[in-house]
């Protein structure tokens, strides 16, 4: 008993001596980041044998990470020009390089890189991610790879280190290998259009010389679903990208606005054949499944939730077009938005957490973000033009939209929290409804 | 022995035996409160016979100081946006010696500018038959201790000026549109008002490299502190980077690191009092305080060095 008691003394005392010392200091509270955005320092790679190629394609890689980089709006990218050391003469690994020069510019971060170039087509790349910051020498390399390929292989080699680093900090690759699909007037008919995610790239998909609007992703990105005119009435096409296959559904009436269910070859739509419209659920062939809802009024423009048990829509039938989510399983349909008189194009978040939709409110077209429960509603767009058909980037941190901003109308991007907005691309003519793609992987 | 060490898991695991285990929860109740009282007298006694203390938490302090207290304190806070740019050319010394080759060091002196002008002679893997200066040009770099430190000095300096300058006007730019903005609005208000008190009073002089100087008999040791304090907090919360975007909703977090901060406001050591669970945040204010230059501690201040803690708390955007 005796020695319970003595042990017992003993432990409580470990405990209780470790808060005295807990509360030793006292505490300055810090709460406002001066920076909202990581520096991050991406000096010029280094060539290996420093040929007129490998130079350039220093020069051209360094560039493109940086862009790639600063498009995701989560680093500061450092003027090359205020750097103490040049890395091309130093060496570009964690014994070459003296951190404290790169701290001294401001940089928490900085990436190095090492290629070359052997014959016509190898391109070799080590790039490098460093933490400026700690203290131990060992724990500075937070990324190191090595990427071979050919010269062509530049953009995924940077978009591929682009991924890991955006891995490290938010544990979610990114969208470096996406793709978005838009409408553009560049021909002089409304027709779908597809660029990288960054705007680079442009390639026309339909020719349908017609109206062609709304175009839709599937979860695998292997197809892409739109409405076009083509016939003088809007009726939905489905497109295999690889092998150029379309298929149609031209029930009576009007077949508008496709969206895919999340993780299976089917869809939702907005078909009139009844007299009234409204939503019904098809398989990835055209052939319906069911009637979704019932309701007099028009029901359009839906967007699965990511789980696939409810979807977006919208509906008219409180009068003006308001935004309405209808489960799934219990058929039930709810009212999501009430401010304002015109909300329409719904796009459920990858995350399933936010809704965003463009609505009309004291004149504007804005973008809005709302929780999918309702609460939470934010205005991400303003006194800019008309901005409308928000897309989620696929990891739920960007989102694209088109904006009258700038006169005609283009495609833009701006992070989740309204932050950063840009313009993505300049082309011909009048771009519109930009649809991300989802990741589709290699 | 044995059986020690059998009771001892029983504390931890269930214990089997009702009666032991209650005797030692009443135990260890009565060694609880003896202990908090002991902690208590051992505090009061502290504080009283040590320095008037500072009152807990200075947050409080950043918005109502100018008020409340005596504020007959000489403060210049501003200069130290200069800071951060200046100091760290002394460790690029210490690293450098590394590689050490052969030892030329008569002619380095000599082709030292060389080196600076021709960027175009890549030492590391262009191994061609190049003449005997330019073979030399490899050497500064690896040479032992001195003469490389020179090179880098001279390299970097006057960069460092054009560095400066712009860094400094960018420093200067975002501080405006920052003290404009939302937060800081009260530490600014808080360093105005300070300000005018020092002006008023005249007692405001000779500080260093953005230090406290030593004012005149007026402040207090707490005053001094607290300011002390309030210039720590607002230079940490310079160079802290912190993206919610990144972190995600990060509305309720909250890291605590403590700081030791020795006279010459050196960092002696740095740890995590609780982290916040998100290791962006927590990196992220790891990064704030090793990038920040902290001015020397108060002359008044006799010990040895300051155990400071910061409370990171990210309430910004929406």
């Amino acid at each position: 008993m005796f020695k319970k008691f003595i042990l017992s003394c003993f432990i409580l005392f470990l405990f209780t001596n470790t808060g005295i010392c807990r509360t030793d200091y006292d505490y300055v509270n810090i709460s406002n980041p001066f920076l909202k955005k990581i520096p991050i320092a991406i000096p010029v790679f280094k060539a290996m044998y420093e040929t007129e190629i490998e130079n350039q394609i220093a020069t051209e890689g360094a560039n493109l990470l940086s862009d790639t980089l600063e498009f995701t709006g989560y680093f500061k990218i450092l003027n090359r020009e205020g750097f103490l050391e040049d890395i091309r003469k130093i060496g570009t690994t964690g014994q070459n390089i003296h951190f404290q020069n790169w701290i001294s510019v401001g940089a928490e971060m900085l990436v190095t890189g090492l290629l070359s170039v052997k014959d016509e087509n190898s391109l070799e790349l080590e790039l490098r991610l460093f933490d400026t910051l700690k203290v131990n020498d060992n724990d500075k390399l937070l990324i190191g790879k090595r990427y071979s390929g050919g010269k062509n292989d530049l953009r995924k080699m940077i978009h591929r280190f682009c991924s890991e680093i955006l891995f490290l900090l938010t544990k979610s690759y990114g969208y470096f290998d996406t793709k978005m699909a838009f409408i553009s007037t560049a021909s002089g008919k409304k027709e779908v259009y597809m660029c990288d995610f960054d705007g680079q790239n442009i390639e026309q998909i339909t020719r349908n010389n017609s109206i062609t609007i709304s175009p839709s992703w599937s979860s695998d990105g292997a197809w892409i679903a739109y409405t076009s005119y083509y016939k003088g009435k809007p009726d939905i096409y489905i497109l295999n990208l690889k092998e150029k296959r379309v298929t149609n559904v031209t029930e009576k009436g009007s077949n508008l606005s496709p969206a895919w269910f999340p993780g299976r070859f089917a869809l939702a739509a907005s078909m009139s054949f009844s007299g009234d419209s409204e939503i019904y659920l098809l398989t990835g062939t055209g052939k319906i499944i069911k009637k979704l809802t019932n309701n007099l009024g028009v029901d359009v423009s839906p967007s699965f939730s990511p789980d696939g048990k409810k979807i977006a829509f919208v509906s008219d039938r409180a009068g003006g077009p308001q935004i309405y989510i209808f489960d799934l399983s219990s058929e039930n349909t709810e009212r999501l938005t009430f401010q304002g008189k015109y909300n329409t194009s719904p796009n459920w978040s990858p995350k399933g957490d936010k809704i965003a939709y463009s609505g009309i409110d004291n004149g504007e077209m804005n973008i809005y973000v709302i929780g999918s429960d309702g609460k939470g509603l934010t205005q991400l767009t303003s006194s800019q033009g008309k901005n409308e058909y928000p897309s989620w980037s696929p990891d739920g941190s960007l989102i694209a939209f088109n904006s009258t901003r700038e006169g005609i109308s283009r495609i833009y991007v701006m992070t989740a929290y309204g932050t950063d907005q840009r313009r993505l691309l300049t082309m011909p003519g009048e771009q519109t409804s930009p649809s991300w793609s989802p990741r589709v992987g290699d | 022995m044995r059986e020690v060490t059998y009771e001892h898991i029983y504390l931890f695991s269930q214990a089997p035996d009702m009666r032991s285990w209650s005797a030692t929860f009443v135990l260890s109740a009565i060694c609880h409160i003896a202990l908090f009282a002991l902690c208590f007298f051992i505090n009061n006694y502290w504080q009283s016979s040590s320095n008037n203390i500072l009152p807990g938490v200075i947050d409080v302090t950043l918005i109502s100081m100018p008020g409340s207290p005596g504020g007959k304190t000489p403060v210049k806070p501003e200069p130290k946006s200069e800071l951060p740019v200046e100091k760290p050319m002394d460790k690029p010394k210490i690293e450098e010696p590394k590689t050490v080759e052969q030892p030329k060091q008569p002619e380095v002196k000599k082709t030292e500018p060389v080196i600076i002008e021709k960027p175009k002679v890549q030492p590391e893997h262009k191994k061609l038959p190049t003449p005997p200066p330019d073979a030399v040009s490899l050497a500064p770099k690896k040479e032992p201790p001195k003469p490389p430190v020179k090179d880098v000095q001279e390299k970097t300096q006057p960069k460092d000026d054009s560095l400066d300058k712009k860094a400094l006007d960018d420093a200067i730019a975002k501080l405006q549109k920052k003290v404009t903005g939302s937060r800081p609005q009260a530490l600014n208000n808080a360093i105005a008002k300070l300000k005018r008190q020092v002006s008023e009073t005249g007692e405001g002089e000779g500080e260093g490299t953005g230090g406290i100087g030593n004012g005149s008999g007026g402040g207090r040791l707490a005053d001094r502190m607290d300011l002390y304090k309030l210039q720590i907090a607002y230079e940490i919360q310079k160079n802290w980077a912190f993206s919610e975007h990144i972190a995600g909703s990060s509305s309720e977090l909250e890291v605590r690191i403590v700081i030791k901060i020795m006279p010459d406001g050196k960092i002696g050591d740095v740890w995590f009092d609780k982290k916040s669970g998100n290791t962006y945040l927590d990196d992220s204010a790891y990064r704030a305080v090793m990038k920040s230059i902290l001015p020397s501690l108060p002359e008044e201040y006799t010990k040895q060095f300051l155990n400071l803690g910061l409370s990171f708390t990210p309430s910004g955007l929406k």
